[in-house]
């Protein structure tokens, strides 16, 4: 794997701030064309390098062909056509990175968004590895150093119940 | 089909037709559609989360870009100052130099009085040895094995940063947090976890941390203080 790639994985914060200015220059100049104004495409910018940082701790870019710059950019191609509602032009080729979307939130992802600040460190980090870096509970139970899958199992669920009582018990 | 099922859901380990079937039972079972639900909606808060906090770092860089400019200037307008004499490098970001200046590992506290009482010395002593033989990876792989124990979380992380792991070292002491009762414990986690901030530049929640131990009575106090107050 690409060395800046494994940086961006381990959440680097270094690195992702030499990212973020490495590429910021020839990305708004090379979406520029579509008219939409500086400051738009400046976030644009930080939700492509946040969509390509996601994709890199889900691991979906440990054998990337194509050079990071070029990924980079097709995100944020695609994000620009969908502020301009022109998803249908986008083609298949375009679509080489994932967007879990979270755009349509109920009252309760809110909820459970704030309440994830008062989870315990451990437990957001099994319920994270889990349901955001996509590992499954063998992978968790080795990076976490627990003795057995069934432990890692029970522990997730006590993790679940214990964000829905901080919830129940506002 | 039980709740497993889910869990293999969320892990992509069903095939299509398995997922097929679950789904149908998901849409008849209302017990298990609110686990369902439920488990659906904390994989998009966390995912809300994550974005959120990456993307305020991200507007934190796009305002240091501009910065980084001034910075520059000011730099090249101290090294004429220092010439003369008057240290005017203040105006320099000086959080990885103070990191480092300020990160010493801490001794082993811990073995001595384990090696009595808990009977399996073995692997705690093992992991001791390293650390005091500054051994740091192994060190690090050896308190891994030791498994939920603050103590061995802390040396753990303290072993990442004497390996420059800053944020392994960062995560490694988030894990955790001691009680009431292992106060001493609390107090260096919060102590090496601002280390650890600092020198990756989260400023911010190092001085957070630092000013929460200038506040109280602990071991560590004075030095805190003595930091948050060269932080620039």
């Amino acid at each position: 794997m690409n060395k800046q790639i494994a940086a961006l994985k381990n959440g680097d914060r270094k690195e992702i701030e030499k990212l973020y200015n490495q590429y910021r220059n020839g990305f708004v100049l090379f979406l520029s064309r579509y008219g939409l104004p500086q400051e738009e495409l400046t976030d644009i910018y930080q939700d492509a390098v946040v969509a390509l940082i996601e994709n890199a701790r889900k691991g979906l870019m440990d054998h990337l062909e194509v050079e990071l710059k070029t990924y980079l950019f097709a995100i944020g191609k695609f994000m620009v056509f969908k502020r301009l509602k022109k998803e249908k032009e986008i083609s298949a080729e375009d679509l080489i990175f994932e967007w879990y979307d979270t755009d349509n939130e109920e009252a309760e992802v809110s909820r459970l968004r704030e309440a994830l600040n008062r989870l315990g460190g451990r437990c957001y980090e099994l319920l994270n590895l889990f349901y955001y870096e996509g590992k499954n509970l063998d992978e968790i139970r080795e990076l976490m150093g627990y003795d057995k899958k069934d432990v890692v199992k029970s522990q997730k669920s006590r993790c679940l119940k214990q964000l829905k009582e901080i919830i129940e018990n506002g | 089909m039980d709740k497993s099922w889910i869990d293999r859901y969320f892990e992509g380990d069903l095939s299509p037709e398995e997922e097929q079937a679950l789904l149908e039972k998901v849409a008849q079972d209302p017990e298990l559609r609110q686990e369902w639900e439920y488990q659906q909606a904390v994989k998009k808060a966390i995912h809300r989360k994550e974005r959120e906090e990456l993307k305020s770092f991200l507007q934190g860089a796009e305002a240091r870009r501009g910065r980084g400019k001034i910075r520059l200037w000011a730099g090249a307008a101290a090294s004429v100052i220092l010439l003369t004499g008057i240290g005017f490098y203040f105006l320099r970001d000086n959080s990885t130099a103070l990191a480092q200046a300020y990160f010493h590992p801490l001794p082993n506290m811990v073995s001595p009085v384990v090696r009595s009482a808990d009977p399996d010395t073995g692997e705690v002593s093992g992991a001791f040895r390293a650390y005091e033989e500054e051994n740091y990876a192994d060190a690090v792989s050896e308190f891994k094995k030791l498994g939920e124990k603050p103590y061995a979380a802390l040396y753990e992380g303290i072993s990442y940063l004497a390996l420059d792991s800053t944020v392994a070292a960062q995560r490694t002491l988030s894990r955790f947090s001691a009680t009431d009762a292992e106060l001493p414990l609390e107090t260096y986690r919060k102590w090496y976890l601002g280390i650890a901030c600092l020198k990756n530049g989260e400023k911010e929640k190092a001085k957070a941390l630092f000013r929460e131990l200038a506040a109280d009575d602990n071991p560590v106090r004075e030095k805190a203080a003595e930091l948050l107050d060269k932080i620039r």
